[in-house]
């Protein structure tokens, strides 16, 4: 039961990650320690003198964890564990299953959130995909002619390593070269964060420290951070950090990216930018293309959602990662604006999110999924009731909150000291859904109000039921839970059930 | 200026008996507006020399550019009638002065949904009908609409003076065009009237003064009335007698001073001799300038000009001429008083149609009476303030009374429970541009409320009772099918848009804004006019930003044409639970009826829509009496129903499955717009024996899966929207109506001729699809001569199987998916349905 709580099923699997055959193939050459940067590791676990290591492979990358956890586990003395498999899904640090060995160190191998641990040290390594640097180059300078050209350029995790050159190779000829690099960590802001003494989380100061990511060469860093220090002007989005031109603003640049179309850090990085216009260059077709964005579309759909959370009366509160710092902060706060708003809100665990497993509470009307930024921005679709992310929460319910740019998926940038936040102040405006078509009650009238008097007013209760909890819809449902029916049903012998494997049962004819 | 006060309002407010509520109906363009002015003159509100150009009642910019009205609107004014008239007013009076509230209403069919909302807040109906062209398709319309909600109709027929000056009629061609106008409205008054109703006689006649004559334009009216004061002290004979011998086959013989009941060559009809003579003559010498014969007419008439008006010639003298002598305003608000019920009259009759409640409960009680009570009040539409995104709620005190910063309940629409208390903050009198604060209204009159526009979508009630049922809703006669998707330029203005959007919704009865779940902002309205005016009012007023309209979206449904093919199984994602199930289509007719609610709805009882089905549409008892719900939205026309025979836990997933219908039923397989007139059999269902395995995560995506899995083995087809199209055109003209029928797939289901007109009228069906730009197309089939109404009729099979490539419901379904986001082709039957 426990494999089928945490992981997909494997044709499910296959047809949502198109690339992973691919990738298989790949991967069983000789090429693993390149790819793996396997040196690194052992270099890093050899430093910080760590004994107990977890390894955390993505599923796509899970064949070729074999030969690496042998390889660590022969260059180094340190016990090397291999967690078969992601809860919550594959950005995200497994933090909770490397604890079951208490292991020191997590290596987290493949495409990253980069988003910091709250307890245990984590080792990024993005992994190298083989990139033909000569073509990307010619790809550019056949879409940008002009070597006046303002561009951000930056690639998907796994081609970062190749960025440098790149970037070195282009500088010359296009001085007005904007370098995206990831951000290795929250700064400032993540330490008042922490240091707030309401907050019950035991993330360090020196998060920081905790976290290297391999992959960014170091005099790559700090050429640009010196770069970024002349202009003092820097264009950041939750993930990467641009350098800006003087007086130019962020609207004013290409964009040049290096990875799939379908990337999600491409994804994020149009929702903050939505009026950007630019190439991506796919280094599996070797293609270069102009970014079709279908991105306003989607932003408008985001808005559905935060209408859709606006009729909302009872909202389920998704964890989707127990390892990201600052997870419990945001679930209180999300907890606390919920309850400013008089709807009522519950909180849900259930590892990996899948449709099956969140019908099962259709009382609720819209889910807030906690997760890292890849994450949290899922198609609701196949969703009974649709996901959103803490930021659509507060758009909706929190009247200082703007709607627009930038959109923030990293949900500790809503926590107070992060850069996005906004103090509450709960909308008091009532207006009509476009949903429903019909007024909105106004919620703040309705708790007071004689409905409920009504309905609890009778002889002796004890506990007051809020107007929104499930408990409303329960009554009026149909079904009310097993009844026993004491004394209805005959006595029978007992019969031989069903057996054999739910898809075909022995009992069936093919 | 104005002749009145507000505190002489206030008084006439109280005498319900001296209130009349009317609204003004036409077709578009026999000068309802114009002709309203001359009443406004009359009251003082704008100078009498104006009235006829101001179009006062147009008050947005737009209706003053288009000369078109768009918004209904309401103005308060007060009259005195003389004494010798008061007799003429039947019933109980109180004083001479008389309170009208006055709603001008549109005409174009487009907004068709604003002169509903302006019949609910009245009780009479002054419709206007433009003599020259007659009784049109939108007359009858509106005509039908006023009855039907218990409205008491008088006829003023318009535009006499295009009659006599551009057509130059003989007198007894005149007459006979009057006569054929009163006959054939009286025939709409017939079909939809019974002759004993509630209203009593509704018919109109001439001799009883319930129809006028005039121009609008150069502000002049009549009716027999008038005349017939004009004579009877001359010939000695009482009014009423000599007012029947002015109308109908009443001849005189000037030689012999005799009536009779036939034409002899000496005798001419006493229409013609009495009335139109001396018009005939007034015009004569006027436009032709005979100055010696004006004088004496002018003696005759008892004109006297002032000023300016001695200076004028021709037209302007004639314009002159007649407004001294038969002022419109005063022959207008004779007929309106003295022939349209006052509110204590109508709501008796009215009350029945008006509450959802029983008849003989506290507020129908004070409403049937017209009394003090709880208050009641329906609002009909909401009009917009000068303060941005506010509005006025507009409507009808039918009990009680509105006071300012009164406690009020807001009725949520179908049901009993009251959802919040607002509070209202002023209450107003509409007076067209302008308004007055007013302290109190009492029942029977119209006013205008602030501060309770947030409470209320479009329309409600408003009461202070909180055992108080609901007024009815308003049915309006056209229905938003014309659908435009809107996209604010920046994506950033998102939130504008929507909050415009909202504001668009409630300003209009009609229009309906929603967003659809793939982000779509759609925009419906009734027409392609009223969609542009709603689109104009959306971008400058209500949103004030840049907007981007997509191309008209028509919105689909999606059906089945046979049963299906095989019984249809869904495994559940843990492969415990199956659903067995099949579609079919529903039986003719009954989507129809489902859509009436009248003889089969959600809430009725179980046993007795069984009985209902088994001897209308053939169904099966026990089957019927198992119908777990209607859907979408637990209304629509789709059917899901229990034929299983004892199957164990089965009531454990109903709500399961019946949430996995609502679903699916909302969004189709095909291309995700809602199903229509499915009827869904669960067969049989095995579920696991443990609760924790059937739970609803289990079964709602699996009831959506076999659900689709069913309609995708049943002849998925597609069904579009119909128009019934209605066409008056010269008989030279219909070839090129013809024409462009054909190439839009419309069909001709009957063509009638006009008697006595050589117009003919074409009823036809067009797709909404492909109506797009008929009207322009037609008119430029036809030079000009052909004019369309297009109201939504019904949805009809889209021909072609939208899974055969090629096909044209294929193309439909495929840009439908590419518009909303989806994958392009309709996924597989594979997806849905599991191998045993």
């Amino acid at each position: 039961m426990a494999s089928a709580f945490y992981t997909t099923d494997k044709p499910e699997l296959l047809a949502s990650y198109p690339q992973i055959k691919q990738t298989l193939k790949a991967g069983s050459s000789e090429n693993i320690k390149e790819k793996y940067d396997v040196n690194q590791c052992v270099q890093f676990i050899k430093d910080n003198g760590v004994t107990k290591v977890a390894l955390q492979f993505p599923d796509e990358m899970l064949n070729d964890a074999v030969a690496v956890t042998e390889y660590l586990q022969l260059q180094t003395d340190a016990n090397i564990y291999l967690l078969a498999d992601t809860s919550y899904g594959n950005y995200d640090v497994d933090e909770v299953a490397a604890q079951h060995v208490q292991a020191d160190l997590i290596i987290h191998f493949g495409k990253a959130s980069l988003t910091s641990t709250s307890k245990t040290k984590t080792l990024f390594v993005l992994g190298k995909m083989n990139l033909s640097i000569e073509e990307v180059v010619a790809s550019f300078k056949q879409v940008f002619p002009t070597s006046e050209s303002h561009v951000f350029i930056f690639a998907e995790s796994t081609y970062v390593h190749a960025l440098d050159e790149i970037y070195k190779q282009l500088l010359p000829s296009y001085p007005n070269l904007s370098l995206g690099l990831l951000k290795p960590n929250e700064t400032e802001n993540d330490r008042t964060a922490c240091s707030n003494p309401c907050t019950e989380c035991s993330c360090t100061r020196d998060t920081e420290e905790q976290q290297t990511i391999s992959g960014h060469s170091p005099n790559l860093t700090t050429s640009v951070t010196s770069n970024s220090n002349e202009n003092s002007n820097t264009y950041s989005t939750s993930k990467y950090c641009f350098p800006l031109n003087e007086n130019k603003s962020p609207t004013e640049y290409s964009l040049f990216f290096i990875g799939s179309n379908e990337s999600e850090d491409l994804k994020m990085f149009l929702f903050q930018l939505p009026t950007i216009t630019g190439y991506v260059f796919d280094p599996d077709t070797k293609t270069c293309n102009s970014t079709v964005s279908n991105i306003k579309r989607q932003l408008a759909k985001k808005y559905y959602l935060v209408e859709k959370l606006k009729d909302a009366k009872t909202i389920g509160i998704v964890v989707g990662t127990l390892g990201m710092a600052g997870y419990l902060e945001i679930i209180e706060h999300l907890k606390h604006i919920i309850s400013l708003t008089k709807r009522k809100s519950y909180t849900f665990v259930v590892g990996k999110i899948n449709p099956a497993k969140l019908a099962n509470f259709s009382e609720i009307d819209v889910f807030v999924v906690v997760a890292c930024p890849e994450q949290t921005n899922l198609d609701s679709s196949e969703y009974f009731k649709p996901l959103v992310t803490p930021y659509e929460v507060e758009v909706a319910y929190n009247a200082n909150r703007e709607w627009g740019e930038p959109y923030v998926f990293n949900f500790r940038d809503l926590l107070p000291g992060g850069s996005s936040y906004v103090e509450f102040s709960p909308s008091t405006e009532e207006t009509i859904s476009l949903i429903t078509g019909e007024i909105r009650n106004n919620l703040n009238e309705n708790i007071n109000g004689d409905n409920q008097l009504e309905v609890r007013s009778n002889e002796n209760a004890l506990s007051v039921f809020h107007p929104n909890s499930s408990v409303y819809r329960y009554i009026g449902s149909t079904w009310k839970g097993l009844e026993q029916k004491l004394g209805e049903t005959e006595v029978t012998l007992a019969e031989d059930g069903r057996s054999g494997l739910p898809v075909h049962y022995s009992s069936e004819c093919t | 200026m104005v002749n009145f006060t507000i505190d002489q309002i206030r008084e006439i407010m109280d005498k319900k008996t001296n209130i009349r509520n009317m609204s003004v109906i036409a077709h578009v363009d026999p000068g309802k507006s114009t002709l309203t002015d001359s009443l406004v003159s009359k009251a003082g509100i704008m100078a009498g020399s104006k009235a006829g150009e101001a179009r006062f009642t147009d008050t947005r910019k737009d209706e003053q550019d288009r000369c078109i009205t768009i918004k209904s609107t309401a103005i308060s004014m007060y009259y005195e009638l003389s004494d010798k008239d008061m007799q003429w007013v039947e019933g109980k009076k109180e004083g001479n002065g008389f309170l009208i509230n006055l709603i001008d209403s549109p005409g174009h069919v487009d907004f068709s949904s604003e002169v509903t909302a302006a019949l609910r807040v009245t009780d009479g109906a002054l419709v206007v009908v433009d003599c020259v062209s007659g009784v049109c398709v939108q007359t009858e319309t509106v005509l039908r609409q006023a009855i039907s909600e218990r409205i008491r109709p008088i006829v003023f027929m318009n535009k006499m003076d295009r009659a006599l000056l551009e057509l130059q009629l003989e007198k007894e061609d005149l007459y006979q065009t009057f006569q054929r106008i009163v006959e054939s409205v009286n025939v709409i008054v017939a079909t939809y009237a019974v002759e004993d109703g509630p209203m009593g006689n509704i018919m109109i006649d001439p001799q009883k003064g319930t129809v006028g004559f005039g121009s609008g334009l150069h502000g002049w009216a009549f009716s027999l009335k008038q005349f017939a004061e004009m004579y009877s002290e001359k010939f000695k004979v009482p009014l009423p007698k000599l007012m029947n011998r002015l109308w109908g086959d009443n001849y005189f013989n000037p030689s012999t001073k005799k009536w009779a009941k036939s034409k002899s060559p000496e005798s001419d009809r006493g229409f013609n001799t009495f009335v139109l003579t001396p018009i005939y003559k007034v015009f004569d010498a006027i436009m032709n300038n005979k100055t010696e014969e004006i004088g004496k007419l002018m003696e005759k008439c008892n004109v006297k000009l002032k000023g300016d008006d001695k200076d004028k010639v021709e037209k302007q003298l004639l314009k002159a001429f007649m407004r001294t002598w038969l002022p419109a305003g005063d022959t207008l608000l004779q007929m309106i008083t003295i022939h349209l019920p006052s509110p204590v009259v109508a709501q008796k009759y009215r009350s029945e149609l008006l509450y959802e409640g029983p008849a003989d409960d506290e507020v129908a009680t004070a409403i049937i009476n017209c009394d003090k009570g709880p208050l009641m009040m329906y609002v009909s539409k909401m009009v917009p303030t000068s303060d941005k995104g506010r509005f006025f709620a507009f409507g009808r005190v039918f009990a009680g009374t509105v006071v300012t910063y009164l406690k009020t309940n807001r009725k949520e629409p179908g049901t009993l429970i009251y959802i919040c208390i607002c509070f209202m903050f002023r209450t107003i009198l509409m007076m067209g541009r302008y308004t007055e604060a007013i302290e109190d209204v009492p029942c029977g009159n119209i006013c205008g409320l602030v501060g309770v526009d947030n409470f209320l979508v479009k329309t409600g009630t408003l009461t202070t009772s909180d055992q108080a049922h609901n007024m009815k809703q308003m049915k309006f006669s056209v229905s938003p099918v014309v659908r435009v998707a809107v996209e604010a330029k920046n994506p950033s203005d998102l939130p504008k848009l929507v909050e415009g959007l909202k504001r668009l919704a409630k300003s209009d009865p009609m229009v309906l804004c929603h967003i659809e779940e793939s982000g779509e902002h759609i925009v419906a309205g009734a027409g392609e006019l009223h969609l542009e005016i709603c689109l104009k009012d959306l971008e400058e007023d209500h949103a004030q930003i840049p907007i981007k309209k997509s191309d008209p979206v028509v919105s689909y449904r999606e059906t089945v044409n046979e049963a299906s093919d095989r019984m249809c199984l869904s495994k559940s994602p843990n492969k415990h639970n199956r659903l067995f199930m099949t579609a079919q289509p529903l039986p003719e007719g009954l989507s129809e009826k489902i859509d009436e609610g009248k003889d089969i709805f959600p809430r009725q009882d179980a046993k007795l829509r069984g009985r209902y089905l088994a001897d209308n549409f053939d169904f099966d008892v026990n089957e019927a009496r198992k119908i777990w719900c209607f859907g979408p939205e637990g209304t629509g026309a789709n059917l899901l129903i229990d034929c299983t025979k004892a199957v164990q836990y089965l009531n454990e997933i109903k709500d399961s499955v019946v949430a996995g219908f609502q679903w699916a039923s909302k969004e189709g397989v095909l291309c995700e717009e809602n199903m229509r007139g499915i009827r869904f059999n669960i067969h049989d269902v095995t579920l696991h024996a443990d609760a924790i395995h059937r739970g609803g995560g289990q079964i709602i995506p699996t009831a959506r899966r076999v659900l689709y899995a069913c309609q995708l083995t049943a002849g998925p087809r597609l069904l579009e929207p119909m128009y019934l199209v209605q066409i008056q055109c010269p008989e030279q003209a219909i070839g090129g109506i013809y024409g462009v029928l054909n190439r839009r797939r419309g069909q001709v289901n009957q063509t009638a001729h006009n008697p006595g007109t050589p117009i003919l009228t074409v009823n036809a069906y067009l797709p909404v699809n492909e109506s797009f730009g008929f009207t322009a197309d037609l008119r430029s089939n036809t030079g000009g001569q052909a004019f369309p109404q297009c109201v939504f009729d019904h949805w009809q099979v889209f021909n072609g199987d939208p899974l055969d490539e090629g096909s044209k419901p294929f193309a439909v379904v495929s840009a439908t998916r590419k518009r909303k986001g989806l994958n392009e082709t309709v996924p597989l039957l594979e997806k849905f349905y599991d191998k045993l």
